[in-house]
């Protein structure tokens, strides 16, 4: 009983005196994050990875922290901008390996586009479809832009019907009436009646 | 018949490479949040297309493009991305790398000097842009083309171009010298050389004067000079030449090194411009600028906060010469 009160104690002893440390290096950190880089154990890595860090920050970021997507995908784009464009790659799929939300297939959607890799595009695309959670229209200017097909477009990103509605309004804005057809074609497919009165409305233009 | 009409927009629409065509990609764009572009809310990073049009709130903007070019876009800028230039609708943009690649407002191109050229453009609200080259200088053209102004490494301007109507109109201070029969004069706030044509010139050679006149676009200017003046209006300000009045442009500028109070004011290719309050120090703050700031660059007054927003005094007209009609343009600011 004795033994295990003073584990107990001990352990106590240590988490405070581990918070104190804490305390102390985020302090230095934000008083002067470049000298406080010389006791790395001590800093939060996502701290080092902000936008606009260095090169060498977000290295030092990823060193104390390898999971830190963030600092993997502005690796990514640094080394793009620089031509590194096998650097950049392997970077960001890292990002996508450490985390599996939005913002690493996103990013790597918007690579293979840059590159024109259509190939490797689609997977990513679908992944950030499914991802999104608001606005799949940037997603939908950069399918659309390397596929003709509207229909194959919605198919590859999943076709769910927010993300049909979404399409079909960017069609209708864009003036692509004969595209927006198809998709309106997919839409009505869903039998969703929340999507009556949009479809309705686009056939009322069409006539 | 419908469908019949459909087929003919969907072929008409292939045929002209209008569907699905995706516009050349020119660079990427990253914040430190969401912003917007093309209307759409994009989320940290996204790729800029021809004529993009970004626009952010109280974030920062970082553009990589495929040029090389990097342009920082502070909060609540908006703009439309080409791979040569971009046409800055609102806000403040730091350029660096970006030789060969202009910022467009309100009609002005600002275009890098030298590789080395790093400056922030502003617009100062709706009628005014502010220039500061921190390295490297900048040159500064109206939309004819017709250079307004040398913006030198350390110095800011502000600008505001005038009426249509008063677009001709010329009002420059600086030393009037002769060379080669051509009388030239380098005016002390956009450090452009002119070429003075008029009557009576020879008696003011050698002296700070202000010249008020029209721009004669269809004349050759002589060399060095970018443009030919009629003068209508010479008066000398000072007698002797205004040695340090070109380091005095930009940097809050109303001192020649002579002691003579010079305008701050000049007028140029329908363009006024000013020296701006404090120059380089009166400029906000975008990421990078430490990096790039040149050791020339006069320090904030004692007490400024940092940061703070830019002091930039309104252009108003240079005082006229008793007895003659205010010469100044309709749209100036007073």
């Amino acid at each position: 009983m004795i033994f295990a009160r003073a584990v107990l104690l001990l352990f106590l002893g240590f988490a405070f005196c581990l918070m104190i440390r804490l305390a102390i290096a985020e302090a230095d950190f934000r008083l002067d994050p470049r000298s406080a880089l010389r006791s790395p154990p001590w800093i939060p890595a996502e701290h080092l990875a902000g936008f606009e860090s260095s090169r060498e920050e977000l290295l030092a970021a990823v060193r104390l922290n390898p999971r830190l997507s963030s600092a993997w995908i502005q690796l990514g784009l640094t080394a793009e901008a620089d031509g590194n464009l096998q650097e950049a790659e392997r970077d960001l799929l890292r990002a996508s390996r450490v985390d599996r939300l939005y913002l690493p297939a996103w990013t790597l959607t918007n690579f293979y586009f840059r590159r024109g890799d259509a190939a490797r595009f689609w997977p990513w695309a679908e992944q950030a479809a499914r991802l999104t959670f608001d606005d799949y229209r940037p997603l939908l200017r950069m399918a659309d832009g390397l596929e003709k097909s509207p229909q194959r477009v919605a198919t590859r990103l999943g076709g769910g019907a927010s993300l049909l509605r979404a399409y079909l309004d960017l069609l209708i804005d864009a003036k692509r009436f004969d595209s927006a057809q198809q998709v309106a074609d997919l839409l009505a497919a869903c039998h969703d009646p929340a999507d009556h009165d949009r479809l309705a409305a686009f056939a009322e233009r069409l006539k | 018949m419908r469908r019949f009409t459909l087929q003919i927009l969907g072929a008409l629409n292939l045929a002209l490479g209008v569907a699905g065509a995706a516009p050349p990609v020119i660079g990427t764009v990253t914040a430190s949040g969401s912003f917007r572009l093309n209307g759409d809310t994009v989320v940290a990073n996204g790729t800029l297309t021809e004529a993009a049009v970004i626009e952010n709130g109280p974030g920062n903007l970082s553009v990589r493009l495929s040029s090389g070019a990097r342009l920082s876009l502070g909060a609540n800028s908006r703009g439309t991305m080409y791979s040569d230039h971009i046409l800055l609708e609102r806000g403040e943009a730091l350029l660096q790398r970006g030789f060969g690649f202009d910022v467009e407002a309100l009609g002005l191109s600002i275009r890098p000097a030298g590789e080395v050229s790093t400056g922030r453009i502003g617009m100062l609200g709706t009628k005014g842009v502010r220039v500061a080259a921190l390295t490297g200088s900048f040159r500064v053209t109206n939309a004819r083309g017709i250079l307004v102004a040398n913006v030198a490494a350390g110095s800011a301007l502000a600008f505001e171009p005038q009426a249509p109507v008063a677009a001709s109109v010329t009002h420059i201070t600086g030393t009037l010298t002769r060379q080669d029969g051509h009388y030239l004069l380098t005016d002390l706030v956009t450090h452009v050389k002119v070429d003075i044509t008029g009557q009576g010139l020879s008696a003011h050679v050698g002296h700070v004067v202000q010249v008020i006149g029209t721009l004669n676009a269809s004349a050759t200017p002589a060399a060095g000079a970018s443009e030919v003046i009629i003068a209508a209006q010479v008066q000398t300000v000072a007698v002797g030449s205004a040695g340090g009045g070109a380091a005095a442009a930009g940097t809050g500028g109303a001192g020649t090194g002579i002691g003579i109070g010079v305008t701050t004011v000049a007028i140029l290719g329908g363009v006024a411009a000013a020296a701006t309050l404090g120059g380089l120090a009166a400029s906000g703050a975008l990421p990078g600028q430490s990096q790039s700031t040149p050791a020339d660059v006069p320090p904030d007054p004692p007490g400024a906060p940092p940061g703070r927003p830019p002091v930039t005094p309104p252009i108003t007209p240079p005082k006229q010469p008793p007895g003659r009609p205010p010469v100044s343009p309709p749209g100036l600011s007073r």
